[in-house]
């Protein structure tokens, strides 16, 4: 079956893209091009705008601007709608399913077969979907199963085959098999092929290259939110990919990394935690001074392990021994009080209250300080702000403007301020420098040292490798909530992390880490 | 299996099974045409009420002006009725439209006005009952005899009111979330980004779901009528708080995106014959507020208990 | 010009409590206006004194509102405590032991609509809704619907109508509880708190906060309030009887949110609440000077809510 088309330039052809959040610039002159029935893959390292990229063309968001051409023509995608009309499906990286509604009616959702009554017909509904099944060979999904029965995987084929059912002319997998096993990506992919030479074509983004890049034709790297080079997938090596990831060695200028003292007193000890969403038996030691970094493909465990170090997770197991002692980090308040601080993940929705004032959120950690019998005095809360600011060098117009109106760099020093002044020993950074400009960057990775060389533990994740590279005395890398590389010393380069965290080279054969 | 959609209706099946063989054990006559027809009678209007609550809470919204609006087409009803059938089915046409237009008036707020369905309907609530007063300052009004035989009457042990029921679940509510507006409702309350990416128009369903709130809340008032034969301002207060218990009680999901029929008009008997059973069990009818109330509450405890077992603390705050 | 005049407006309009006081002030004009009788300190006393009970209800509705919830079991949690206090004091209990059963009432009552909200995390609006029929239940059932006839106790009466320097008493508690929540909320760690979890409990939570006991404490300062009031009403009306507190669910919220403080909870506070509830009283007493009927005030006062919601308290527009 092939498609009437107008023309026979490249399907979707992209020029100069650009699109800024606030004062981040996640696109800038990006271009891309996907031709006629080919199986396109975007690679970059996070930050690099492939997400931002995939919700241009799903219509989610407009970009601010550049041109698209669709099948020929000058289009602009203006709602999610509008892109699936025009013929582009896409499988979003956060699902977008319907937990109480079946398989069948969460793949057809919008566009159900209707019988002569106007009323959604079950029957077609369920024989089309198991059509689409056998297409991949699937046969163990229900149609009529709740969507909330299933697994992460089956959930994951099921977003596959709404965007199937619509027929698209382009398909795109924002990493659409990040949960699926090795059987069910090559099935997908035959299919995929299939469809190829239906004259469909497919952009594939996804953080496992080792599993992807003998199914797609052409693989295109995105860098700091632009296009760097599009290669055919068969011959390019994978030491040039990461290179091309990387980009050049640019020196981003790292502090000092202070020594660690022989006798560094041992500050935070787990042993065998496991429990949260996913973590397994996590070990892990962590000294006064010393600087731990946590590495591994986004969403691996990272996040869910600084939470449960701070007491967000119930019913974990393993030991946590404090300066010795054991202790039980069940609530955040208990963690406060016992010395850890958390840079959350997001901090417009966990570390920061946005519309309340610069004040109020630094010292939204430590009011009990600032006055007695449940009063706040403002003067020293004031006073105490104040130094804050000076000491972080943080960029306010008043201590009384809404947090919200401060760049991303300034909010994240906000919340680092407000755990500063708890006199934390021992602080977890979760991707403390995402999506803040170059000279902020800098002066976090200053405030890091420093918390180091004043004998406080400090435990990053980041997902920017050469972060890990620069600060870090010692990297774990993470993999389906285990620890499953320690790199020590030399080994903290950049491409031998980047290397263990995609599972190639020497991570190819993942080995336990003794504690 | 898709039957599993409607195991969320056990609870209310079972209890109102438990409270009939009690009633019965108690007063046996309920088993006679007669008791049949004061049974069904009896919780008809709520079913009703719990129908209209039903269609917006499958949304994630909750509408608190369920009563007002039994109130106001009660009030409507008795009031300009007359007694020539022609009159009669006019003023019922009359009324139903009335009941959409404050659905449209809810809907609209909540879609485009952007406001919290809890505000937006307890605004309205005293906008519709203001208007019910005006209607009706004092109780009263007149209504055929034929009309209200025809809702409350019965031919031997089938009693008219649950052909009524059964008329407006099978002609009406089943079509409508058989067609794709009703995946649409579920899919809305379920996920409203995903609706929205997955190409559904938010707006459009939220209004169409109030408007069809209103449509259920009017006919709930209009069997309310045929039931007490005149109009009163203050009548449907009660069903605003009992619609919800029986939403929650029929296993709906406050929030959105669960729920079925049978459950929660089967709620509705059982919350409308408890308090018969209060009586012929000779427990003061003062006990009926406190069953209501607390039934609510237990139900709204068990029925979240489940998401309280997610182990992130964060979770169950964003939730 | 015009445009900035327009902007200038615009952000006016925006900010709830000046928007609270130019209305009340042009309430007051124009009741003058329209009726010169009424300004005298008659009338005003009398304003005043109904005032108190809805600003004193309003307190804890205005915590409750602020942290994003909503306290619908006002009504009965009223009647029921004032029909404690008037059993026991008809049982030959000393009133102030009475009124301290009330009031601890209130608190429990306050209590168990934040264990529901709190610690099950359930929608406060059918949690309070459901225990507002208990209680209705319970009130019935505790007096067997026959609220106890006795004399009401002379220092309840005095709290409620009595006069102190030619001013309502109930005021005077009022002005008192009023300039004490006014401090809460700006001076002290519990009101800092309430704004942050009505923003944002998560990030309240992360900086290592227990904001389930601010919950409790809105919720049982709302209780409390409850009870207050309807120890008061009972001085007031002489007498106490089922269904007292049926006018007291509405016109609270009504204040709270013709003040400015956001539906959604996280900015606001007393200071315009004290207009919301000057203005609904004086409202009610224009729309009853101009012959209007209970149906007329109904559908204007839901009309003004709506009006005021849709200028000032919005949800953002759901985009990315």
């Amino acid at each position: 079956m092939t498609r009437d088309t107008n023309g026979t330039g490249p399907l979707l052809d992209a020029r100069a893209i650009t699109k800024s959040f606030g004062g981040v610039q996640a696109l800038n002159a990006a271009d891309f091009a996907c031709d006629r029935g080919e199986i396109h893959a975007l690679l970059g390292a996070n930050g690099a705008g492939k997400s931002t990229l995939v919700k241009i063309f799903s219509g989610v968001m407009a970009p601010d601007s550049g041109t698209i051409t669709f099948d020929g023509q000058e289009v602009t995608f203006t709602s999610p709608a509008d892109a699936g009309a025009k013929g582009v499906a896409t499988v979003f990286q956060e699902l977008s399913l319907f937990a109480h509604l079946t398989v069948a009616e969460n793949i057809f959702i919008g566009h159900e077969p209707l019988t002569r009554l106007g009323q959604v017909s079950g029957r077609r509904m369920r024989a089309t979907a198991r059509a689409l099944f056998d297409r991949l060979g699937i046969d163990h999904l229900n149609p009529d199963a709740l969507l909330s029965d299933l697994s992460l995987a089956d959930r994951q084929l099921v977003e596959i085959f709404k965007a199937l059912s619509r027929d698209p002319r382009l398909l795109i997998l924002d990493e659409g098999t990040s949960a699926l096993g090795r059987t069910e990506v090559e099935r997908l992919f035959a299919l995929l092929r299939k469809l190829k030479s239906g004259g469909t074509s497919v952009v594939f983004i996804s953080h496992r290259m080792a599993e992807i890049r003998e199914f797609v034709d052409r693989m295109s790297v995105f860098r700091n939110g632009a296009l760097v080079g599009t290669v055919a997938a068969a011959n390019c090596s994978d030491e040039e990919i990461v290179e091309m990831m990387l980009g050049q060695r640019v020196d981003k200028s790292f502090p000092e990394r202070s020594p660690l003292p022989a006798a560094a007193p041992m500050l935070l000890e787990v042993e065998g935690m496991s429990g949260g969403s996913r973590l397994r038996d996590i070990s892990l030691q962590l000294r006064g001074g010393e600087v731990l970094g946590i590495a591994g493909l986004e969403g691996q465990g990272q996040g869910e392990l600084l939470l449960a170090l701070f007491g967000a997770y119930r019913r974990l197991s393993g030991r946590v021994m404090l300066h010795g002692k054991p202790a039980k980090l069940s609530k955040p308040w208990i963690a406060k009080r016992a010395g850890i601080a958390l840079i959350p993940e997001d901090r417009k929705t966990e570390g920061l209250v946005l519309p309340m004032s610069v004040r109020e959120n630094i010292s939204m950690a430590t009011l009990p300080a600032y006055g007695r019998f449940g009063f706040v005095s403002l003067k020293r809360e004031r006073r105490f702000v104040a130094q804050m600011i000076e000491r972080l060098e943080i960029k306010v117009g008043s201590m009384e403007q809404p947090a919200r109106a401060l760049s991303g760099g300034n909010q994240q020093k906000l919340v680092l301020a407000k755990w500063l002044a708890t006199g934390a020993e021992v602080f977890l950074f979760y991707d403390p420098t995402r999506g803040i400009d170059v000279g902020t960057k800098r002066a976090f990775y200053e405030l890091i040292a420093g918390l180091a060389r004043e004998g406080r533990g400090v435990i990053v994740y980041t997902t920017e490798t050469s972060e890990l590279a620069g600060l870090c005395h010692r990297v774990l890398v993470m993999d389906d909530g285990r620890m499953v590389r320690s790199l020590e010393g030399d080994e903290i380069t950049e491409p031998k992390i980047l290397a263990a965290s995609f599972g190639l080279g020497d991570g190819a054969k993942p080995e336990k880490v003794p504690a | 299996m898709i039957f599993r959609r409607y195991n969320t209706s056990v609870l209310a099946v079972v209890a109102l099974g438990l409270l009939l063989i009690y009633y019965y054990i108690r007063q046996p006559l309920i088993l006679s045409p007669f008791g049949a027809k004061i049974l069904a009678n009896q919780g008809t209007t709520l079913a009703l009420a719990a129908l209209a609550q039903l269609v917006v809470v499958l949304t994630g919204g909750v509408d608190l002006s369920v009563g007002a609006v039994v109130s106001l087409s009660n009030c409507i009803a008795a009031t300009y009725m007359g007694s020539h059938p022609a009159s009669v089915i006019a003023v019922c046409v009359l009324t139903l439209a009335v009941g959409a237009g404050a659905g449209l008036l809810n809907g609209v707020l909540v879609a485009y006005g952007r406001i919290q369905p809890i505000i937006v309907t307890l605004a309205t609530l005293y906008i519709f009952s203001g208007l019910a007063l005006m209607v009706r300052p004092q109780p009263g009004g007149l209504v055929p005899p034929f009309y209200a035989n025809a809702l409350t009457g019965g031919w031997g042990y089938l009693p008219y009111a649950l052909v009524a029921l059964f008329v407006v679940l099978f002609a009406v509510w089943t079509p409508l979330m058989r067609s794709r507006l009703g995946t649409a409702i579920r899919a809305v309350g379920d996920n409203p980004g995903g609706a929205h990416m997955s190409g559904i128009n938010v707006p459009r369903t939220l209004i169409l779901a109030y408007v069809m709130g209103g449509v259920f809340a009017a006919a709930a008032g209009l069997y309310l009528t045929a039931q007490t034969t005149s109009g009163d301002a203050a009548i449907g207060t009660s069903y605003t708080l009992n619609s919800v218990a029986a939403v929650v009680f029929g296993g709906a999901l406050l929030g959105g995106g669960r729920g079925v029929a049978p459950g929660p008009v089967i709620a509705a008997y059982f919350l409308s014959i408890i308090i018969s059973v209060l009586f012929a069990a000779g427990i003061s009818p003062f006990y009926q507020s406190v069953f209501q109330g607390g039934i609510l509450m237990v139900v709204l405890v068990f029925g979240n208990l489940w998401t309280l077992r997610t182990r992130n603390w964060l979770t169950i705050l964003k939730n | 010009m015009d445009n900035i005049l327009a902007r200038r407006l615009l952000d006016f309009t925006r900010h709830g409590v000046a928007v609270a006081y130019a209305l009340l002030a042009f309430l007051v004009i124009a009741a003058f206006v329209y009726d010169p009788g009424l300004a005298s300190w008659s009338w005003i006393h009398a304003q005043l004194q109904i005032t108190a009970f809805i600003g004193i209800i309003a307190i804890g509705q205005t915590m409750v509102i602020l942290i994003g919830q909503i306290d619908l079991s006002v009504p009965w949690n009223l009647t029921f405590s004032a029909l404690v206090m008037a059993t026991l004091s008809a049982d030959g209990h000393s009133i102030w032991l009475a009124m301290g059963a009330a009031l601890l009432c209130g608190l429990i009552i306050g209590a168990i609509n934040a264990v529901g909200v709190a610690v099950f995390r359930l929608h406060s609006l059918v949690w309070t809704l459901g225990m507002n029929a208990l209680l209705q239940g319970a009130s019935l059932v505790y007096t067997n619907a026959q609220p106890p006839k006795s004399d009401v106790p002379a220092v309840v009466r005095e709290m409620a109508v009595g006069n102190l320097f030619g001013i309502p008493a109930a005021a005077l508690i009022w002005a008192v509880l009023a300039i004490f929540t006014i401090v809460v909320l700006r001076r002290t760690r519990f009101g800092r708190y309430l704004y942050a979890i009505g923003n944002n409990e998560t990030a309240l939570f992360v900086s290592g906060v227990d904001s389930r006991k601010v919950v409790f404490g809105a919720f049982m300062v709302s209780g409390f309030g409850a009870a207050l009031a309807g120890i008061l009403l009972t001085g007031y009306a002489s007498q106490t009887y089922l269904g007292m507190g049926n006018d007291y669910l509405l016109i609270p919220i009504a204040a709270v949110i013709i003040g400015g403080t956001n539906v959604m909870g996280g900015s606001g506070g007393y200071v315009g609440t004290i207009a919301g509830a000057l203005i609904v009283v004086i409202l009610q007493s224009l729309l009853s000077t101009a012959q209007i009927g209970q149906a007329g005030k109904d559908v204007v006062f839901g009309v003004i809510i709506l009006a005021l919601v849709l200028l000032y308290a919005r949800e953002a527009r759901p985009t990315d």
